[in-house]
Order: structure tokens, then C-alpha cells, then sequence
């Protein structure tokens, strides 16, 4: 048997598997209903509502858009008052932690749901499980993340746009200041590598996914230590602007001319660079950072246990999530890869000639350099806190210069422990 | 063309319902359309009311929303720090103020983010899990905010402005509300904007004015923050709030126009207008229903009242179509005809009338054609004993001249009796049925002069006459052959001599004759059958030959049955017979 009739036969079966494991699936047939969403990505659920409804077209999927920065404390609000909750819930990966701690999920391993966790790529699965390890939100996306750069601001400062003579040109991240120092030198101080400390922070932080807690402690020094460490060294080198991300001076950056690179996730492009660079203007790149891929973000779909249309919510997943036809409608209509294992086999499935990077195949480098390589840190209860703290030190980095690394982390530790004053952080 | 009464009387009914019924249906579809004209027009003033109130609400909700920041300590924390350890103190202070409005996000979806303005003037934007310093702080250098800063009130809403994020564009109207510290309340530390979603406000406009042709929210400055166009007059309603031709000064009004009717409301206390336009064609296209349901009431209406109504005309005209029927054949000559009515009614009684009515005419027919059998029988004979007569006068006038001249007086007087019954036999014909009773006795005189020649001795005839009545009329020879009667049929069969009293007496208004004989009788067979209306008893050789059976139906047809003859007879003692007639006015 050959191996390529081996993976095909393998592909069949696991999707074959799939469709035979629910019994949901059985009575998908004449279902009719509405489910009810709170997504702040409007856009993606009316393209795969459009999409699932030529196969289901009794069952009326209803989004109420509700920001990220909201959603932890509006779900918080409604169980705690008692208000209904949507038939789906969104876990971006920044709250998922907070809301996964509530005990109010269907466990989508158990029947009727039957998720089998294999399917999935491994990496995923400590990002979807709540602190029982029970499998209770369905990620999205894989969320391997890359460095995206402007091509005629590498040609104009590096001498060349190439993914792989750039790679090759700083494999570390103390080459990467140098170069660094040479934009800076060479623009008088007015291009940087990043615009923001926090897109640092947040390079940093994923590419060493070690748990945050250790029981009931916090890793402080293994986290934010060497998140506080890289920023600090980056700050003094000068090479990255004193823009705050998510803002919109750091929205309105992209098509700047002024910053260099910003650490892009497969989502990335969809949420940040299209939407802020309509035109095109500027052409894109992308390579494995330096220290390798790291994952970055995540958004899963949960059932919570009050949902009174369950067996719908869970076809609607099901079906964006595991089914080949929505693999194909996340990927051709919102360009988001479902990290469902088998579909990596095809390999036509990885390509990725996204127009906003002038042609470059960002799948090659998604999913063949770095997907492989991908490890994310656990979810934790702390995880909101923790972003929450280290945005307030990071935005204090550019207007404390004299602090170094040993003094930011007292700060990030004396901030932690006015949140959490039970809370133990080495 | 000949109409029948049936068809007459539908047709009047049918006329009559259907013009009654078109003119209340009018009437009534002029009534109520207008009245539900004016329910259409009230419902959509109620519903801009509504909608205006749920504006007012809503702005309620958004002040007292934004006041409950006012003592938060957070905020009051931000306001009252001017001067920090370091930047994360700053950042801090300013982060868990933020957090503090971002708290509160969630339970207001038409909130999109909250701006603070700090003492030392920057704007901090909960845009996200963070905030941003500058974007709001150059925003507040345009126009919007300017104006707002000029009204200088304590608080209210901007006009629209857009925030742009993520490269989408999104429509906002913000609430401002001044901030200051519990311990320097006079002064103004700070501010608030809360950025409110359009789109919010847009969307439950949109349901809310689904039955207007056009809608339009507009802003303190007759900016347009909502407008809605549809149908066919949507270039004109566009034209109408590009020129903002809404010059009426009343909270509420009603403009009406050629196009429809335009529903302004200005009870908003932030200024806001709310103006809906709805054409005529759609407020009439909602009643429409009433005219089509007017047709149907009336139509049904009449289907109704012919189906009631038809069956009872059938009722009244069928006996009336049946006696018509019955009337021409009876005029046809058919007399053999019955009507068979049951309504229990008139026409009953007219059926039952005209039944009787045939009937008696059957009757009379029948009598009158016996009555004229009877006549023509007494006219003949009465002609062919006209012959005898003159031909005999002429005779026995020679016989009396010869009787004369030989001196013989009885046959003189026996003839001359004769000849005066034989005149009188002739004047039966000639002067009618009636003679004076002195007339009639002078005939029996002379009747009984000739008997007494023929039946020497053997009877006396008495006579007792009220002389008044003499000149009385009485039907001509009724006297002589009853006293013929009496002579032949009782005196005469009797061996001794004979009595024959004939009186006449006045009897109120009557006439009462007896002819009374003391002859042999008869049996009350006889007198029955001489009584009856068959031909009985005849006096075969009476001088008129005219029986008793004659003056019976000669009394009875000319004074009716309540006149009539009576016979008492006892046998072998005589017998009476009396004769009851009117007493007739005339006089010979």
C-alpha cells in the first residue's frame, strides 16, 4: 500500500468516523430553529451562516455582536443575574480561561456531542479543556503565528524583500536588534522593527508557552520576566515605536511607512491588515520569527448547559468545525484554517497566496514551517489579569526609561498582587 | 310586455333592498372609513408618540446611566489625581477608571465606548482591553464636540459624528456629562462622553416605522441622524426633509398634503424631531378592506333578504296567480272550477269567496235558464189559448146578441161571465203578472156565475175583503184557481151544499188570503206533494189551467222563500188555504 493511498484511506475514515460519531448528526435532517450567537466577528458568521444554510436551510443562525474587551464580563453578568445566555459562546483566548472556570459548559466529548479530541491537532486541546480536562469549547482556527513585513521597507533598510534571505538574515533575536539599530541608524530614529512594546509582548510571551501557573503558583519569572526581559532590551536598542496596540494609531500604522514588521497569526490578515490597508498600498511578507512560530489567539465554540437548542448549536459547530464542507467554507470565505488534522493531508489545503502579500504562499510558512512546531501555554483563570497588568507596565515602559527588567517585574508582581492578594508569583 | 305580479313585486323588493342597501352601505363605507382614517392617523401619531417616548426613555436611561459614575471612586480617584509617583501610577489611576466605565458596558448595547477627560485635558477611549490617549483627544477639536461645548449646558447629547476603527466607519451620537470631584463641586474636573451606537437607535427605527412610507429622526441642528424612504414617494418625502419644510411650532402635528400625511413630533427634551410620512395611498390601501367589505355585507345582504323574502311573495302571490287562473276560466265560461287556498288568511277568504261566488253563480245560472224554460212554456200557451179565446169572444158575442133578441138573460149572463174570464186569460199576457185584488175578485165572480149555472144550489162563496186592499196589487190569477181548487176537488165531492169563504186581511206589512171551503179535505199525502217543488196537482180543467203548484213557485219567485203558501186540510171537514204576500206599495 502506498502512502499516499495510506493517507487518503486514512482521511476517508477519520471523516467517515466523524460523521458516524454523534447521533446529532442522524437527526440533523428537517431540524428547524434558531441559534443564538454573541460574536464580536459579525462578518464571519453571516458568510458560514450563508454557507451552512444551503445544507440546513430551517435553522436561522443569529449573531449579537459583542466586543472581545466585553465578552468575559457580559457572560460573568448574565450567569451571575441569571439573564439568558446565547445557544453559543465564543472563548477568545486572551478571557477563555475566566469563563472557562465557570461551570456552566456542555462536556463535548460525552454524548450526544462525542468530540473526538484526537481530531484535533494536540497542541489545541489544553486551550479548549476547562481545569477538569474536559473538552468544553472547539477552537476555531490554527493560529500559527509568523512576522509580517512591509516588503519595501525590508528592500529599503535590508536589501531584499525574500522571506528566506530575511530569515536567514536574523535567526535570533539579538540579530534582530541589530538590524534593528541599523533601520534606526539609517531612518534618523523614524522607522522601528515593531510599533508597539506590546507586539513584543506578545511574540515573547507565545513562543515560550510554559504554564503560568505551577498548582497555585505563578510563574511570574518564566512568563513575564522574559516577556519584560526582550521588551526592555528593545526599548533601550530603540527600535520599536511607543504606539499602544489595538488603538488606532496603531491601526492606522499598517499603511504608515514607519514600522517594519508586527507579529502576524493566521487571523492577523482578516482582522488587522485587510481591514487597515483596503487599498492594497502596502505589500507584504512573511517569515518564521526569529526563535521560531508561536500561536497566538484562538477563539472556540462552546455549548453552555442552559442552551435550549443544543443539538442545533452543536450542528452549526460540527459543521464549521468538523466537516469538510465548512473547513472549506472558513477557508475560502474567511480565510481561516480549521486545525481539523486530516485536512492538512490535502495538501492543496495548505495553500495560502493571500493578495495582501503579494503572492507569497503564507500557507507554506503557517503550516509547514511553523504548525509543526506549535506549543501553546495552558489556559489559566489568571490569564485576563495577567494581560490586563502587563498592558499597564508595558504602556509605563515608554514613559519610564530608567526601568530595567528587575524593576518592571516588581512592578508587574506589586500590580498582580493588588488584583489577586492571595496569589503567590515567583 | 305584461309583468306578472310575482315577477312585480320581486323586482320592486330586489330595487328596494338594493337601493336601500347601497345607499346605508355608502353611507355607512363613507362613516367608517372616515372614522378609520382617523384610527389609521391616530395609531401612527401614537406610534411616533411611542417611539418619541421610548427616545425620551431611552435618553432618561443614558443621563442616569452616566450619573451613577459621578461619586464612583475610581472616577473620583481619576478626577482628584494631578500629580502621580510615576507613569504607571498615572497609567494605573487612569486603566482602573477605565475599567470602571467598561465594567458597565456590557448591560447597554447601544454603547459603544466611553471617552474620560481628565483634569489635565487628554481623552482616554475604552477602545480596548486597554484604553487610547489620542485618538479622542484631536476628535474633540471637530465640530460636534465644539458645538456641544458651545450650548454650555450641564449636560446632553452631541451632534452625530463618526469613529472610525478597525477601517470601519461607525456612525456615533454621544451623551457628555460634566465631572466633579465631592470635594470641589464647584469646580469641573473632567468629562464624560458616552458614544452611543446609531446603528442602535437605527435598527428599532427601523422596525418601529415599518408601516410609514418615511421616517426621519433628525438631530438638535435638523441634522439627518435617520431617514427612511420607500415606496413611491420616496423623492418627494426626500425632498421634503433636504428643504425641512416642517414649520409647525406644536410638539405634535399633522401636515396633510396631496401625497399623505406628515406626523412630526418635538416632544423630545434633547430637541430631537421625529417625523413620519405616510402617503394616502397606503393609509387607504389599510381600509381598503372596509369597501370590499361593504360589497360583500351589502351583496350578502340582499342574497338574504330574497332568499326571506321570495318564499313569502310566493306565498301571497301564488293564491292570488291561482285565483286569476280560476277567474279567467270562469270568464271563459267554465264554471266547473275550485280554488284550494290554505294560507290562513284574506286570501283564504277570497279563495273560499270566490269558490261560493262560482257556486251561486252556478246556481242562478241554473235557475235563471229553468225560470226562462218556465216563462217560455207559459208564453207559448198563453199564446196558443190567445187563438182560442178571441175566436171564442167573437162566438159567444154572437150568442149573446141572438140570446138577447130571444129574451134568454141566463145565457146573456153566462156568457158574459164567460167572455170576461176569457178577457182576462188575455190580459195575462198583455198587461204582465200583477192585477189589482178588486180585478182578480171580479174574475172569480164571474168564474163562479158560470158554476153556478153548471152546479145549481150546491155552494155559496162568501167573501170577506178589506175594502182598502182593493186596489192592492196581487199576482195576476192567483184567485180564481184556488177557488176552482175548492170547488172541484172539495165542495163538489161532497153530496150536500157546499161553502167557499175567500178573505182578505191586512197583516202588518203583509197580505194574508185564505180561501176556506167545507169540502170533502184531503190527506196530508196530497197536501204534501201539492207542496213540494215537483209538478204535483194540477187542476186539469181549471179555466187557466193552472195548478196549485204554479201560484207556489209563482209566490216564491216573486217574494222569495220567506212568502209561501200554506195548506191545512182535515178529510171530510174541508180545507184552508193561505197565501202570505207582501203588501205591494203600488195601486191600479
Amino acid at each position: 500500500m502506498s502512502k499516499k493511498y495510506f493517507r487518503q484511506l486514512l482521511f476517508l475514515s477519520t471523516l467517515v468516523m466523524l460523521f458516524a460519531s454523534s447521533p446529532f448528526l442522524t437527526q440533523a435532517e428537517g431540524l428547524k430553529g434558531k441559534v443564538t450567537i454573541w460574536y464580536w466577528d459579525d462578518t464571519y458568521i453571516k458568510k458560514m451562516t450563508t454557507a451552512f444554510n444551503k445544507q440546513y436551510p430551517d435553522i436561522i443562525i443569529e449573531n449579537t455582536p459583542v466586543q472581545s474587551g466585553d465578552y468575559a464580563r457580559k457572560v460573568q453578568i448574565s450567569v451571575a443575574t441569571g439573564l439568558e445566555l446565547p445557544d453559543i459562546i465564543m472563548g477568545e483566548i486572551g478571557f477563555r480561561g475566566k469563563i472557562f472556570d465557570l461551570d456552566i459548559w456542555e462536556n463535548l466529548e460525552k454524548r450526544p456531542y462525542n468530540f473526538n479530541r484526537k481530531s484535533y491537532f494536540d497542541y489545541l486541546i489544553p486551550t479548549m479543556t476547562d481545569s477538569k480536562d474536559r473538552v468544553v469549547g472547539i477552537e476555531q482556527s490554527i493560529n500559527a503565528a509568523g512576522l509580517a513585513y512591509n516588503r519595501s521597507l525590508a528592500i529599503k533598510y535590508f536589501g531584499t524583500d525574500d522571506p528566506k534571505k530575511l530569515q536567514a538574515m536574523m535567526p535570533t533575536w539579538d540579530k534582530f536588534i541589530a538590524k534593528g539599530k541599523e533601520v534606526k541608524t539609517k531612518s534618523n530614529g523614524s522607522v522601528f522593527m515593531f510599533p508597539s512594546l506590546d507586539d513584543v509582548e506578545m511574540i515573547i510571551l507565545n513562543q515560550n508557552p510554559v504554564s503560568l501557573m505551577k498548582g497555585n503558583v505563578m510563574n511570574g519569572t518564566g512568563t513575564a520576566g522574559k516577556v519584560l526581559d526582550m521588551m526592555i532590551k528593545m526599548r533601550n536598542a530603540g527600535i520599536v515605536g511607543k504606539l499602544n496596540a489595538w488603538t488606532p494609531a496603531w491601526y492606522a500604522s499598517f499603511t504608515s511607512e514607519k514600522y517594519i514588521f508586527y507579529p502576524c497569526p493566521t487571523w492577523f490578515p482578516r482582522f488587522f491588515i485587510q481591514p487597515n490597508d483596503k487599498d492594497k498600498s502596502v505589500i507584504w511578507g512573511m517569515i518564521m520569527p526569529p526563535g521560531g512560530g508561536f500561536s497566538w489567539g484562538g477563539t472556540t465554540m462552546s455549548i453552555p448547559k442552559s442552551s435550549k437548542n443544543k443539538e442545533m448549536a452543536w450542528l452549526f459547530i460540527k459543521w464549521c468545525q468538523l466537516s469538510q464542507e465548512g473547513a472549506k467554507a472558513n477557508k475560502e470565505l474567511c480565510d481561516n484554517p480549521v486545525p481539523l488534522k486530516t485536512l492538512y493531508q490535502d495538501p492543496t489545503f495548505l495553500v495560502d497566496k493571500n493578495p495582501w502579500f503579494g503572492g507569497q504562499d503564507i500557507g507554506e510558512v503557517y503550516y509547514k514551517e511553523i504548525a509543526p512546531t506549535l506549543k501553546v501555554r495552558p489556559i489559566s483563570k489568571y490569564d485576563l489579569d495577567y494581560s490586563d497588568v502587563m498592558g499597564l507596565i508595558v504602556r509605563s515602559l515608554n514613559q519610564e526609561m530608567s526601568w530595567d527588567t528587575k524593576i518592571a517585574f516588581d512592578k508587574f508582581k506589586a500590580e498582580m498582587k493588588n488584583k489577586n492578594p492571595d496569589l503567590t508569583i515567583r | 310586455m305584461k309583468l306578472s305580479i310575482k315577477v312585480k313585486i320581486i323586482g320592486c323588493m330586489c330595487l328596494v333592498v338594493l337601493i336601500t342597501m347601497l345607499a346605508s352601505g355608502t353611507f355607512a363605507y363613507c362613516y367608517f372609513t372616515r372614522i378609520l382614517r382617523n384610527q389609521a392617523l391616530n395609531d401612527d401619531i401614537n406610534k411616533l408618540n411611542q417611539t418619541a417616548r421610548q427616545f425620551t426613555y431611552l435618553s432618561e436611561d443614558i443621563k442616569k446611566f452616566a450619573y451613577s459614575f459621578l461619586i464612583d471612586s475610581d472616577i473620583q480617584n481619576f478626577l482628584g489625581k494631578t500629580h502621580y509617583q510615576d507613569a504607571l501610577d498615572e497609567n494605573r489611576s487612569v486603566y482602573y477608571a477605565m475599567q470602571r466605565l467598561r465594567s458597565y458596558m456590557p448591560l447597554n448595547e447601544y454603547i459603544h465606548s466611553m471617552v474620560l477627560i481628565g483634569p489635565n485635558g487628554k481623552a482616554y477611549w475604552n477602545v480596548s482591553s486597554q484604553y487610547d490617549s489620542e485618538y479622542f483627544t484631536q476628535k474633540l477639536q471637530e465640530n460636534w464636540y465644539q458645538e456641544y461645548k458651545h450650548k454650555k449646558t450641564n449636560n446632553g447629547f452631541t451632534l452625530k459624528y463618526q469613529i472610525t476603527e478597525q477601517g470601519k466607519v461607525i456612525d456615533i451620537v454621544g451623551y457628555g456629562l460634566p465631572l466633579k470631584r465631592l470635594d470641589e463641586p464647584e469646580r469641573i474636573k473632567g468629562e464624560l462622553i458616552i458614544n452611543l451606537r446609531l446603528d442602535f437607535f437605527r435598527n428599532y427605527l427601523a422596525i418601529e416605522s415599518k408601516g410609514n412610507d418615511g421616517f426621519v429622526w433628525l438631530g438638535e441642528k435638523n441634522e439627518v441622524l435617520y431617514a427612511k424612504f420607500v415606496g413611491n414617494n420616496q423623492s418627494y418625502f426626500k425632498e421634503l426633509v433636504k428643504t425641512k419644510v416642517f414649520n409647525s411650532s406644536d410638539t405634535t402635528s399633522i401636515q396633510e398634503n396631496k401625497r399623505g400625511y406628515l406626523i412630526i413630533n418635538r416632544t423630545a427634551d434633547n430637541a430631537w424631531q421625529f417625523i413620519s410620512f405616510t402617503s394616502k395611498t397606503r393609509l387607504y390601501k389599510k381600509i381598503d378592506y372596509v369597501f370590499y367589505l361593504f360589497l360583500i355585507f351589502i351583496f350578502t345582504s340582499m342574497a338574504f333578504a330574497i332568499a326571506i323574502f321570495v318564499p313569502l311573495i310566493f306565498n301571497v302571490t301564488n293564491p292570488i296567480v291561482k285565483l286569476s287562473d280560476a277567474m279567467k276560466k270562469v270568464s271563459g265560461g267554465e264554471l266547473d272550477v275550485n280554488v284550494r287556498i290554505q294560507s290562513g288568511d284574506e286570501l283564504e277568504t277570497l279563495g273560499n269567496g270566490f269558490n261560493q261566488m262560482v257556486k251561486d253563480l252556478q246556481k242562478y245560472i241554473r235557475r235563471s235558464l229553468d225560470n226562462e224554460k218556465a216563462k217560455k212554456e207559459i208564453e207559448f200557451k198563453l199564446l196558443i189559448s190567445q187563438i182560442n179565446p178571441h175566436f171564442i169572444y167573437n162566438t159567444l158575442n154572437t150568442v149573446i146578441y141572438y140570446a138577447r133578441r130571444q129574451g134568454n138573460q141566463d145565457i146573456v149572463k153566462l156568457m158574459s161571465s164567460f167572455i170576461k174570464i176569457l178577457q182576462d186569460a188575455v190580459k195575462v199576457s198583455e198587461q204582465g203578472v200583477m192585477a189589482s185584488l178588486s180585478q182578480e175578485i171580479e174574475i172569480v165572480e164571474h168564474y163562479i156565475v158560470i158554476q153556478k149555472y153548471k152546479h145549481i144550489d150546491r155552494f155559496d162563496l162568501v167573501w170577506d175583503v178589506d175594502e182598502k186592499l182593493k186596489s192592492r196589487l196581487v199576482p195576476r190569477t192567483i184567485l180564481q184557481p184556488l177557488v176552482e181548487n175548492a170547488l172541484n176537488h172539495g165542495v163538489l165531492l161532497k153530496d150536500e151544499k157546499g161553502l167557499i169563504q175567500v178573505s182578505v186581511k191586512q197583516m202588518g206589512t203583509d197580505m194574508e188570503i185564505t180561501i176556506v171551503d167545507n169540502g170533502v179535505g184531503m190527506d196530508q199525502t196530497i197536501i204534501n206533494q201539492l207542496l213540494s217543488d215537483s209538478d204535483g196537482f194540477k187542476s186539469t180543467d181549471s179555466v187557466h189551467s193552472i195548478g196549485i203548484p204554479n201560484i207556489r213557485e209563482r209566490i216564491k219567485f216573486l217574494y222569495g222563500n220567506s212568502y209561501k203558501m200554506n195548506i191545512e186540510s182535515l178529510q171530510g171537514a174541508g180545507t184552508k188555504i193561505t197565501i202570505v204576500i207582501p203588501l205591494n206599495e203600488k195601486e191600479l
